[in-house]
């Protein structure tokens, strides 16, 4: 399901607005707990006897509350989350733009939201809301790399490369390389930057270090393992590493069916006529099936 | 090597402290009330008036300390385990003993982590051919019920293959019956079903393995990514068993396509005689 260019252009401009208004209110509270602070030190010339206390213990109340509120915020996100994977898509959306909507002081528990939205969209096939959603997230931080940037960046890139857009997908994971990621990083990352590199034709690239890259693609999903599989085979038969290559299209077959992938990554489409040569079928089908 | 000793010391100190005043807790609440008498009565402390201003601050910073010690604690735990269930996955298994053992050996918080951990525990002992010891984690994890309902039936599934294997196949028998009986999703399904066909080869019953062959196979791939290998593997067995050599061959093929033989027969010590019999798929890499 596609959306219209002014719905999209709401959703993200709803989520730049509580943005803002989640750092403004943040930055106010920090500045009057500051001058509350510094009023209570120098009152009369000297630190007032138990003022700071005062102080400290009423700003730790609001801290707390402020915690309490941004709990409503995560609890919606993470309804909205169990409501995406059951299937429920409206549902889900209907929880994630209250998430987004919603007034709170924690901006990381809106990013949260916003991720959560953004995935949903993706789910949704609305590739383009989900760039904008992306670009929200990453735009006061264009180079972070932290893990909720990191999520924001991976998405943004499997939906830029979904429209056929892969030199802002390669721009979009610049900032990646060379950072340390933990395990389910690189396994996220690795489908996504074989894209990129195919789609801007760097097939040895891609090929580099190939035991390691099929070791973390079997760590993945069915689906997950063929696409990597095909992705690596593309990239052995463009270099002309036909044994590889034909290894790697037999065991990407042997996880999942070709067809969708083939269907929804053009990059593939290459081995679609090699996927009929003998052995790149399911795996051994009985006889009478 | 973990022995069973090791694994209860580990399992009761892993345990957190029941109640809700405990730790760091009982300690805030102690600070605070202390913070609360102070405000009340600044000259409950006997110091000097001029310095009576400085007691409520070191109470406040005690607190702030007792916060960061325990948010560091967190993040150090979540690190190791973060390191230690990656070389879980990643099969280094002494690496993964030796994060687990030092991450349980002090309370671990939140049920579902400490229970992850006892999971990741138990595989690296299967994998160091100490069933016993990994029986003994599952156990505690079903015994405590203290995890999530997906690693509760994780705990269950591992726990009835390791029955299966250690010859104690009346308690294996009716778990796994349960498990078959269960309405599960089809991507637990597919575990499940793994189980049965591990079961039916056991107790000589591959008859009804060759009947559901085509409905396994599908699972298999569908649901468990590389691991379908091993499946693919035991259906191989089923169609040896039952004469039926090109099926067999071709099953084994594919398993050997996803995973080495020496890794299917280490799993499953009755796939040796296949290993023997039929060739394994090239690997060029």
């Amino acid at each position: 399901m596609s959306r219209s260019s002014p719905q999209r252009a709401a959703i993200a401009a709803q989520l730049r607005r509580q943005l803002a208004l989640a750092r403004a209110a943040r930055l106010l509270l920090l500045a009057t707990f500051l001058a509350a602070a510094a009023w209570a030190a120098l009152r009369d010339g000297g630190p007032g006897p138990l003022a700071i206390v005062w102080v400290l213990a009423v700003g730790l109340g609001v801290w707390v509350l402020a915690g309490l509120h941004a709990l409503r915020i995560v609890r919606c996100v993470r309804l909205g989350t169990v409501l995406m994977g059951l299937g429920q898509l409206d549902n889900a959306e209907i929880w994630l733009r209250r998430a987004v909507g919603q007034f709170t002081f924690s901006v990381r528990g809106k990013c949260l939201a916003g991720q959560q939205l953004a995935s949903l969209m993706f789910t949704r096939g609305s590739y383009d809301a989900t760039i904008d959603l992306c670009r929200e997230l990453l735009r006061r931080r264009p180079g972070g790399t932290g893990r909720q940037a990191l999520n924001a960046r991976l998405l943004l890139a499997d939906a830029l490369l979904l429209r056929d857009r892969p030199v802002e997908a390669r721009e979009v994971l610049g900032p990646v390389d060379g950072r340390r990621l933990s395990l389910v990083e690189r396994m996220k990352l690795l489908p996504i930057r074989l894209r990129c590199q195919l789609a801007a034709g760097d097939a040895a690239s891609a090929a580099r270090e190939l035991p390691e890259q099929v070791r973390l693609a079997e760590l993945l999903d069915s689906a997950g393992a063929a696409l990597v599989h095909a992705l690596l085979a593309e990239a052995c038969r463009r270099l002309g590493r036909d044994v590889e290559a034909a290894f790697l299209r037999r065991r990407a077959a042997l996880y999942h069916d070709l067809e969708p992938l083939l269907e929804r990554y053009p990059v593939l489409a290459p081995p679609a006529a090699a996927g009929d040569a003998p052995g790149a079928g399911p795996p051994g089908r009985l006889p009478g099936e | 090597m973990m022995t069973l000793a090791e694994v209860e010391q580990l399992l009761r100190r892993s345990q957190p402290a029941s109640g809700p005043w405990r730790g760091a807790t009982a300690a805030l609440l102690g600070l605070s009330m202390l913070l609360g008498a102070l405000l009340a009565d600044p000259a409950l402390v006997p110091v000097a008036p001029e310095y009576r201003w400085l007691v409520p601050h070191l109470v406040l910073a005690c607190m702030a300390a007792v916060v960061l010690i325990r948010l560091a604690g967190q993040r150090r735990l979540a690190g190791r385990l973060r390191r230690a269930f990656e070389a879980v996955q990643l099969e280094d298994w002494p690496a993964g003993e030796a994060e687990l053992r030092r991450a349980l050996n002090a309370p671990v918080g939140p049920p579902a982590v400490r229970t992850e951990a006892l999971l990741a525990l138990a595989a690296v002992a299967e994998a160091g051919r100490r069933p016993e010891v990994a029986a003994r984690l599952y156990e505690a994890v079903l015994e405590q019920r203290c995890g999530e309902p997906l690693q509760l039936h994780a705990a269950r599934v591992a726990l009835a293959t390791i029955l299966l294997r250690q010859g104690q196949i009346t308690d294996a028998v009716n778990m796994i019956d349960r498990l078959d009986r269960c309405d599960l999703p089809e991507a637990l399904r597919a575990g499940v079903e793994m189980l049965v066909l591990l079961r039916e080869l056991t107790l000589g019953h591959s008859g009804e393995a060759l009947d559901r062959a085509p409905r396994r196979r599908a699972l298999f791939r569908r649901h468990l990514g590389t691991r379908a290998g091993y499946g693919y593997a035991l259906l191989a067995a089923a169609f040896d068993r039952a004469g039926r050599e090109d099926e067999a061959r071709r099953f084994w093929h594919d398993a050997t396509m996803l995973l080495r033989p020496a890794a299917l027969t280490a799993r499953f010590e009755e796939l040796a005689p296949l290993a023997l019999r039929y060739p394994a798929a090239e690997r060029p890499l």
